[in-house]
């Protein structure tokens, strides 16, 4: 089957700037992706592009079964990172009107914001202006506002950064529902929000891909030993971090306040780095508080990822 | 065509959610009535004001219905005016700089529907302001001052409403173009300014020219009916709206609707 959306070297330039630096990478439907990277990663740009709200310098964006140059649009539904609305509209009004301007008649449209008023919990709200509504309401409005026109891709830039941890929850746990449906593409800069609720992520930086895969695939593919060593003694350590280099071979040394840490780059190295560090250690009467010989999480995937 | 209506039924709720129908109809009402009834009361005004020396003998010229008509256009020509850009000057640029005109076109929305919904409301709204501050004074103007003939007002008002849409089209469009209601505001009123003078210097030349307007509906009023070439600024100016909406839409299709 083909992939629901493909994109090929999609790049944004302003001016010297290059926001998005020839991403590639595709969505499989049914399937939900995170598009994970720090601040300034070029998420937004991105997904601005995705949606045609910004057009891209140069690169090619594919939807199945829409012909080339296409406007996308009416397949896609879209959550901006910063959402804006008539605020003089009553919530219900607004999913309403949008409803009817991507061509569902007036009862289908009433039907369909009252069903997805009450799947994102503001139905208390719906006949108040919009207004009034706090940073979370709006937030959800954006979400049903998003999914009026059954779109096949959702497409939503950091849903629950802005939220507080209580709606935070409660937006993962709807977009869990609302994947069940829907092929969901979503941006974040905390993996545990990708880990929750995806299947794929695509990791960014500095507006390249670094990292794309399936979950279970990257976190099996890239666990590696992980030494770990704290000293009672966090400044005597200075004296030892040569010595414990010189045997550390291929593997990386960081050294963080009294704690030490080799991560193994070829696991068959382990039992050698493991003896020699004991020997050293004993030669060297370190005050040893614990030794530890653990795997790399993809929380510290993810970080190497984002700092190189 | 049917999200045509659902744009223009939107945007016709905004402005009466905002109560642009109540105060710029009302504020053309007044502009309008103010001539014939201050110029109904002007001696006793002056008498009240009590600036005169005893005994001097003022000789305020008999106004007709005419002369006041023609009057209270010129009071649409400059507040009049000032009011419609003032009120339309945001209807795109608001929108852009909010975000909302993100969220809406990020629907599968015709950038030429979501512009010219905008633009038929504003005129709606500009026509229906002007015809009944005009119905209001001649109302006044026939009560206070003397008559003035049903097919003058209906040609005078015609002419002059084309002027006001003319500006307001303009209004839109930069509007669509440009992002700061100052620049918007600025640049429409100094159009206005430039039409008016440019037809004003030309003399005889340049009859069609969409400045020539707002003579022509003065001169409407006072021979009762179109004047001669007055068709051709009608031609020219309707022309000059087309143009400019299709300018604007094409700009506004190759802006970005983000920051
Ligand atoms: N309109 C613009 N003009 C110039 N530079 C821009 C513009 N928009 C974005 N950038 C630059 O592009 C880069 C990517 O920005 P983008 O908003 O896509 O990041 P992001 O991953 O969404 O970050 P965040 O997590 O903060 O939302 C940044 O370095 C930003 O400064
Ligand atoms: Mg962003």
């Amino acid at each position: 089957m083909a992939p629901l959306m493909e994109v090929r070297q999609l790049v944004k330039t302003y001016g010297s700037t290059r926001a998005v630096n020839g991403i590639t990478f595709t969505i499989e439907a049914g399937r939900c992706t995170a598009l994970l990277g720090p601040n300034g990663a070029g998420k937004t740009t991105t997904l601005n592009m995705l949606s045609g709200l910004l057009k891209p310098t140069s690169g090619e964006i594919r939807f199945d079964g829409a012909t080339k140059g296409e406007d996308l649009r009416a397949y896609i539904g879209y959550l901006p990172q910063y959402t804006a609305y008539y605020n003089w509209m009553t919530g219900r009004e607004f999913l309403i009107y949008v409803g009817q301007l991507t061509g569902m008649d007036k009862r289908s449209a009433v039907q369909r914001a009252e069903e997805l008023l009450r799947l994102v919990g503001i139905e208390d709200a719906k006949h108040r202006r919009i207004g009034g509504y706090s940073g979370g309401m709006k937030q959800r409005l954006g979400l049903a506002q998003a999914m009026m026109h059954r779109p096949r891709l959702l497409v939503l830039d950091e849903p629950v950064s802005a939220l507080d941890p209580i709606g935070r929850r409660e937006v993962l746990e709807l977009m869990k529902r609302i994947r069940q449906e829907t092929t969901i593409l979503f941006s974040t800069h905390v993996l545990p929000d990708a880990e929750e609720v995806c299947d794929d992520v695509l990791i960014i930086r500095q507006g390249e891909i670094v990292i794309a895969g399936s979950l279970d695939e990257i976190r099996k593919s890239n666990q590696r030993p992980v030494i770990e060593l704290e000293l009672e003694d966090g400044e005597a350590l200075a004296d030892w971090l040569p010595a414990l280099r010189e045997l550390a071979g291929s593997a990386a040394v960081e050294q963080n306040g009294p704690v030490v840490r080799f991560t193994v780059e070829d696991a068959d190295e382990l039992p050698r780095i493991r003896q020699q560090l004991m020997i050293r250690l004993a030669e060297l009467k370190a005050p040893l508080s614990r030794l530890e010989i653990a795997r790399t999480s993809l929380e510290d995937l993810f970080m190497e990822a984002v700092r190189r | 065509m049917k999200q045509w209506f659902v744009l223009f039924r939107k945007e016709l709720l905004e402005a009466w959610r905002n109560y642009k129908w109540i105060w710029i109809p009302l504020v053309y009402v007044m502009l309008g009535i103010m001539q014939p009834i201050s110029t109904y009361f002007l001696p006793e005004i002056l008498e009240a004001a009590g600036g005169l020396p005893e005994g001097a003998i003022i000789q305020l010229p008999e106004p007709t219905g005419v002369e006041v008509m023609v009057k209270a256009l010129g009071n649409y020509q400059t507040l009049g005016l000032l009011i419609l850009v003032l009120a339309f000057m945001g209807t795109i640029s608001a929108e852009r700089v909010s975000g909302v005109a993100g969220m809406v076109l990020v629907k599968p929305v015709s950038f030429a529907s979501y512009l010219t919904a905008k633009w038929a409301s504003a005129v709606c709204l500009t026509l229906v302001a002007t015809v009944l501050g005009v119905l209001g004074t001649w109302y006044y103007t026939e009560e206070l001052i003397g008559p003035v003939s049903g097919s003058a007002i209906l040609a005078g008002c015609l002419l002059f409403g084309l002027w006001l849409t003319l500006l307001v089209t303009l209004t839109i469009a930069l509007s669509a173009m440009m992002r700061s209601s100052g620049a918007i505001a600025f640049v429409t009123l100094l159009v206005a300014a430039a039409l008016s003078i440019v037809s004003s210097l030309s003399g005889t030349k340049l009859s069609w020219m969409p400045g020539r307007l707002t003579n022509y509906a003065g001169a409407a009023i006072a021979q009762g009916g179109m004047p001669d070439g007055a068709w051709g600024a009608v031609i020219s100016t309707v022309i000059g709206m087309i143009l400019l909406l299709y300018i604007a839409v094409s700009v506004f299709r190759k802006k970005e609707l983000v920051a």
